[in-house]
């Protein structure tokens, strides 16, 4: 009973899934054209559209829900191939739309497969304007922005500068003394400061100028960064990734380097700067090496340590050794110990 | 009955005594005070040739002793602001002989504070960058703004009551200062002689800025807390934050003012003015403010616990459990227990008892402000084991500078300028005098103390009776 309902059912999904094959087989079949474009150049940071229009080779109809697969061209560490972006369908128009991100500086080279024949698009890319949006923030409420907070710092210093007026007041609300010896005393007083310069002025005077600085610093605060004024716009980029790299397992530097040159390659390639540092400085998780002696290098790369794995001389060769010890050497004077 | 002259003539006296009479003592703590000071300037010295490597902060734990001294002084200096202003606007009367101490820690505790920020920064020349490329988006750029703000209106706030004691300083000195010290005091007086104008004007800009200040107050600690509460760390991603840490400062600045009271009034014998009701009140408020701190706590941890999302088990394991767990119970028990406790306890409240919680109450928060900043930092964003801090010989010496230049300030104040608000010590007095006694015309001391109620009266906006 059980077994005879299972067999039906795996009837029913298997000649679902024949025809949805057979419907799209169809067209796999078929001869297509592929039309592609992309922008003549794009800017770093940028999302750009690339599109593929398919038509029928034969009737010349656009083909819907055809499946075209995007590859970008890519070398790293030396090897050259080909990385798929992703896939994109045809509508109705037998227009296929693909979202690509500018994530890198040169020319871009993007192979795009469906077609009889893979089409290749290639266009470059520069550094364009900022690289970072930030979202709305705190601007979503409405009204909200630095001027809120400009008027209010801003009255608090003009209530603060209108206790400094009152201030002055106080110093020459004197009316004319009764008497002659406060009149004399009056007239001392008085040489202390002018009738304008004095410490009530001068104390007030100060606030103005703080004043003026604090709500000058809030008013030009949203063009101090350069980023968020792109006129005159010019950082180095940050996402760039290509150039010299100068370790010789990433075949990238010159195979006669100097013999710490070498050994500061392996350094990395065997993952001793994953603890160590890059210039063997130490990190939290492992101190320096640096200033160790060669027996004691020998010792533990072979025989390894608690946290530290041992490399036998098939992993690492004595002549391996050496070119890392001499990139210790070097890295001791550098690190002056 | 003792007059008002008489009375007012043994607080001038009183208040005139510390600056005229310097004992060996003295000497001695300003030279122990400038030591340590000096030590932790030396110290510093090393810190700014060598790089902040000689402390024990790193990348992942980049805030230590100093950022905890910065919260900490900060939130000393709400002393001035609660007692001075937020009791003057409440016409609490028995706070007058107190005030100008809080005042002063006010101004004190800013300035040591605000140094601590330069001190925790690696390259402090790179200070100005604030001002040319400050951005009001940044947290950091409103504590600039708050902090500038409230020291200068807490310096003006400290100034303005002062203004009449300065012109009894300049008046009464005269004979026995020298010259640079009088001319002081002829500047800072500003001309004072008391006069019904002067006075209207000067009452104008004391009653504007003593409620102004208390916002502007309220924001410095309400923004510090925000530097924390502003970033994404599980142990202070809290909407409490400002409340908790504006709460927090009242708490330190209640204790650090019956501190600096009890020496103040131990070294300079001013019982007479500073009362046992004055610490018990004091003492009050301080417990008041701790079980309000109690309850934050408990509202911040229970939220947080019975939720117990991915990292809380970290934070309150280390906080409760592990390696903070003396701190928090020192804190918890210590600082905010402990003058709750002892206002309950007849025995213990006392002068001595509530110095003793005060002094607690101290050490609990400063030990509160560093778990805080240090348990924040210390709870992993990625799957790392934790690092820990220790601060080194360094930053405990600059810490020790901190405290030593923060005493060291008042010392100096106390040598220098009136302790105490004579002037409004002697009006309120004199007020009081007259409620008792009809008696206004008897006396015939200085037209000054004389024309000090008669002349407050027909002010244009109490409107009298047609």
């Amino acid at each position: 009973m059980t077994v005879r309902r299972l067999g039906r059912w795996a009837t029913i999904v298997l000649l679902v899934v024949g025809f949805v094959l057979l419907g799209s087989g169809g067209a796999l079949a078929d001869h297509w054209t592929v039309e592609v474009s992309a922008p003549e150049e794009g800017a770093l940071g940028e999302t750009i559209q690339l599109t593929a229009t398919v038509h029928d080779a034969a009737t010349g109809e656009p083909v819907e829900s055809a499946e075209l697969v995007f590859f970008s061209s890519v070398a790293f560490a030396g090897v050259g191939g080909d990385i798929e972006l992703g896939e994109a369908l045809t509508n109705d128009l037998g227009v296929a739309v693909f979202d690509y991100e500018l994530r890198k500086l040169g020319t871009h080279t993007i192979t795009i497969e469906g077609g009889d024949e893979p089409n290749i698009l290639s266009f470059p890319v520069t550094i364009g304007g900022q690289l970072y949006q930030s979202p709305e923030g705190i601007n979503l409420i409405p009204g909200a922005g630095g001027w809120v907070v400009t008027l209010v710092i801003g009255s608090i210093w003009v209530i603060m500068i209108i206790v400094g007026v009152a201030v002055i007041r106080v110093s020459r609300g004197s009316p004319p003394a009764d008497n002659e010896a406060e009149a004399e005393e009056d007239q001392q007083e008085r040489s202390t400061g002018t009738k304008w310069l004095n410490t009530a002025t001068m104390v007030t005077a100060v606030m103005v100028i703080v004043a003026g600085g604090i709500v000058a610093l809030l008013i030009r605060s949203p063009n101090t960064h350069h980023n968020r004024d792109p006129v005159g716009y010019d950082r180095s980029a940050v996402a760039f990734v290509e150039g010299a790299y100068a370790y010789p397992d990433f075949g990238l530097a010159d195979d006669a380097a100097a013999e710490a040159e070498i050994g500061r390659g392996l350094f990395v390639t065997f993952g001793c700067a994953g603890c160590h540092g890059v210039d063997a400085e130490g990190t939290t998780t492992a101190k320096s090496p640096a200033s160790a002696s060669y027996d004691w290098v020998r010792q533990v790369i072979r025989n390894g340590q608690p946290g530290m794995p041992s490399y036998s001389e098939q992993e690492l060769s004595d002549t391996q050794l050496n070119e890392i010890f001499a990139f210790l050497a070097e890295a001791r004077g550098e690190l002056g110990g | 009955m003792e007059s008002v002259n008489d009375w007012q003539a043994r607080l001038e006296d009183t208040t005139l005594d510390p600056a005229r009479k310097t004992t060996r003592n003295y000497y001695a703590f300003l030279f122990f005070l400038l030591a340590v000071t000096g030590w932790g300037v030396y110290a510093y010295s090393l810190q700014v040739r060598r790089g902040l490597v000689v402390t024990g902060m790193s990348d992942r734990i980049s805030w230590g002793l100093y950022i905890t001294m910065f919260v900490f002084f900060i939130g000393i200096s709400h002393a001035g602001t609660l007692i001075s202003a937020i009791l003057r606007v409440s016409h609490a009367g028995w706070r007058t002989p107190v005030t100008r101490m809080a005042e002063f820690i006010t101004a004190v505790a800013l300035i040591t504070g605000a140094f601590f920020v330069i001190v925790d920064l690696g390259r402090p020349d790179r200070l100005i960058n604030v001002l040319v490329f400050g951005r009001w988006q940044s947290p950091i750029v409103w504590d600039v703004l708050a902090v500038t703000t409230y020291l200068t209106a807490s310096v003006v706030y400290l100034y303005l009551p002062m203004v009449p004691d300065l012109a009894f300083f300049r008046d009464r000195q005269a004979p026995w200062v020298s010259r640079p010290k009088h001319m002081l005091y002829r500047i800072l007086a500003i001309n004072w002689r008391g006069t019904s104008d002067q006075k209207r004007h000067l009452r104008r800009a004391i009653s504007i800025m003593m409620i102004l200040i208390i916002p502007i107050a309220v924001s410095v600690h309400t923004v510090v807390s925000w530097i924390f509460a502003m970033t994404l760390r599980e142990a202070w991603n809290s909407t409490i934050f400002g409340f908790f840490f504006v709460a927090g400062a009242i708490f330190s600045g209640i204790a650090t003012l019956i501190v600096v009271m009890a020496i103040l009034r131990r070294v300079y014998h001013l019982e007479e003015y500073i009362t046992p009701r004055h610490f018990l009140y004091l003492g009050y408020l301080m417990a008041a403010m701790g079980g309000v701190m109690i309850y934050a706590n408990l509202s911040e941890y229970i939220t947080a616990g019975f939720k117990f999302e991915e990292g809380t088990e970290f934070l309150f394991r280390q906080l409760f459990i592990d390696e903070f767990a003396p701190y928090f119970w020192f804190y918890f028990i210590g600082g905010l227990m402990t003058p709750v406790v002892f206002m309950f306890i007849r025995r213990l409240r006392t002068i001595g008892g509530i110095v003793t919680a005060a002094v607690f109450v101290d050490l609990g928060m400063w030990v509160e402000r560093y778990f805080i900043v240090v348990t924040g930092l210390r709870a992993p964003l990625l799957p790392y084991e934790p690092v820990n801090y220790a601060p080194t010989w360094v930053e405990w010496s600059i810490t020790a500078g901190g405290f030593a230049f923060f005493a060291l300030l008042i010392t100096l104040f106390v040598k220098a300028f009136p302790i105490m608000a004579v002037w409004e010590m002697t009006e309120e007095r004199r007020e009081e005098f007259e409620e008792m006694v009809e008696y206004e015309h008897e006396f015939d001391g200085e037209e000054i103390l004389a024309s000090g109620v008669p002349d407050s009266a027909p002010e244009p906006e109490t409107g009298g009776p047609p």
